[in-house]
């Protein structure tokens, strides 16, 4: 039973980084492409680190994969908002030209 | 065949189809991105095979560092041929198939050369392996690289050092300091760093302290720390300053001298040279290896002689 519902959990997360790889890829200007890269990764990596934890069972692996998951949210969050403000400050243009 | 195959011959398919896109680009940027890309995967492909020590170091020096130094480069590169770099090497040259066909040949001879050496006495690991409980220690890898082949790490040293030597005397008639970097006193850089630092310099000195016994030791504590400083030379926290002090020189250098005592003391007890000297002096030579790697990285990084702390 744990075991499915890790990989169902484990699909979910490749889903959604594989949904954020495509945002990154597709969408218009860096703004865009910064918002689908931040949800959609740090929701992807949850889910896998949730998986990894149930597959692993035991409450240490569980705490170690969260603060994975903890300092990567943390790294993503001001990385992305320093590129949107740096992105800001250079007027860098919205849109499909805007680069 | 199994699912463990199949990832394993997926990640070597993308590590060579990286390296190929990695040397055939015609954009540096564009073949950074993808050099920092083949070092994760050669991380991911050192620990399926087991090798954690390796995994580690790829993943902090290959992947991490050396994308960050190379990334800095290119800045710098731009800034003085704009022209050069935007399209570097639109036009192959000519001898591009010749070098190609000579460096493959040379690839093949070393190959084949190595081909009859079937078993070599004495290798490094069997011995590392078969005398672990005598030395004490439980990590295979520390043993190999301090007690059997620490002549091999002494000369790693020696690179290093020597690497960043050549990049002082290559880059100081040319370039003046880079401005420094405005410090950012935005509120989320603050508080990254007041988080970040500290973790990463726990885990640094617990990659040192366990690397006798456990994966980790001196080369990934060194790179754990070298990219805090890069995170701080980045957010204007360490600045670069154009003389030297004597406290960095001696840092620079602890680490080739811990090593030289290591394996020479020995010998003035009566010992043959790099007789075990037991795990202290491991863990001192290790720190001391340590400093020196956190300290080159960070000074290739700032691309200036010493650094020093905003006030």
């Amino acid at each position: 039973m744990t075991e499915w519902l890790a990989i169902a959990l484990l699909a979910g997360g490749c889903f959604f980084i594989f949904a954020g790889t495509v945002g990154m890829l597709r969408l218009p200007d860096v703004y865009c492409r910064l918002h689908a890269m931040t949800k959609a990764d740090n929701l992807g990596l949850l889910l896998i680190c949730l998986a990894l934890a149930m597959h692993e069972g035991r409450l240490r692996g569980a705490l170690l994969l969260g603060l994975i998951w903890l300092l990567a949210l943390t790294a993503s969050t001001v990385s992305s908002h320093l590129i949107a403000r740096h992105a800001r400050a250079r007027r860098i243009a919205t849109g499909r030209f805007g680069r | 065949m199994s699912a463990g195959l199949l990832v394993d011959a997926a990640l070597g398919l993308i590590l060579v189809g990286l390296a190929l896109q990695v040397i055939s680009g015609h954009q540096l940027f564009r073949s950074i991105v993808f050099y920092v890309a083949f070092g994760l995967v050669m991380a991911m492909i050192w620990a399926r095979l087991g090798a954690l020590d390796l995994a580690l170091a790829d993943a902090a020096l290959g992947a991490g560092l050396v994308g960050a130094l190379m990334m800095v480069a290119f800045r710098r590169l731009v800034e003085f041929e704009p022209v050069q770099t935007a399209d570097a090497g639109a036009r192959d040259s000519t001898l591009v198939p010749v070098v190609a066909l000579l460096s493959a040949a040379l690839v093949a001879a070393l190959g084949f050369s190595a081909l009859p050496v079937a078993d070599i006495e004495g290798r490094a690991g069997e011995l590392a392996l078969a005398r672990l409980d005598e030395l004490g220690l439980g990590n295979p890898v520390a043993a190999v690289v301090l007690v059997f082949r620490g002549f091999d790490t002494l000369i790693e040293m020696l690179v290093l050092l020597t690497a960043y030597l050549g990049a002082r005397v290559v880059a100081e008639p040319r370039t003046r300091l880079a401005e420094p970097v405005q410090a950012y006193e935005l509120p989320l850089v603050r508080s990254l760093l007041a988080v970040i630092v500290p973790i990463v310099m726990l885990v640094a000195f617990n990659l040192l302290w366990i690397g006798a016994d456990h994966p980790g030791g001196a080369f990934q504590a060194g790179s754990m720390l070298a990219a805090a400083g890069v995170l701080l030379l980045l957010t204007g926290r360490l600045l670069p300053v154009e003389r030297s002090t004597w406290l960095t020189r001696l840092a620079l250098m602890l680490g080739v001298a811990a090593l030289l005592l290591l394996v020479l003391a020995p010998m003035l007890a009566g010992h043959v040279a790099m007789a075990y000297a037991g795990r202290g002096a491991l863990l001192a030579a290790e720190a001391a290896m340590m400093m020196s790697i956190t300290l080159t990285l960070t000074l290739l990084f700032a691309g200036a002689p010493a650094v020093r702390v905003l006030r």
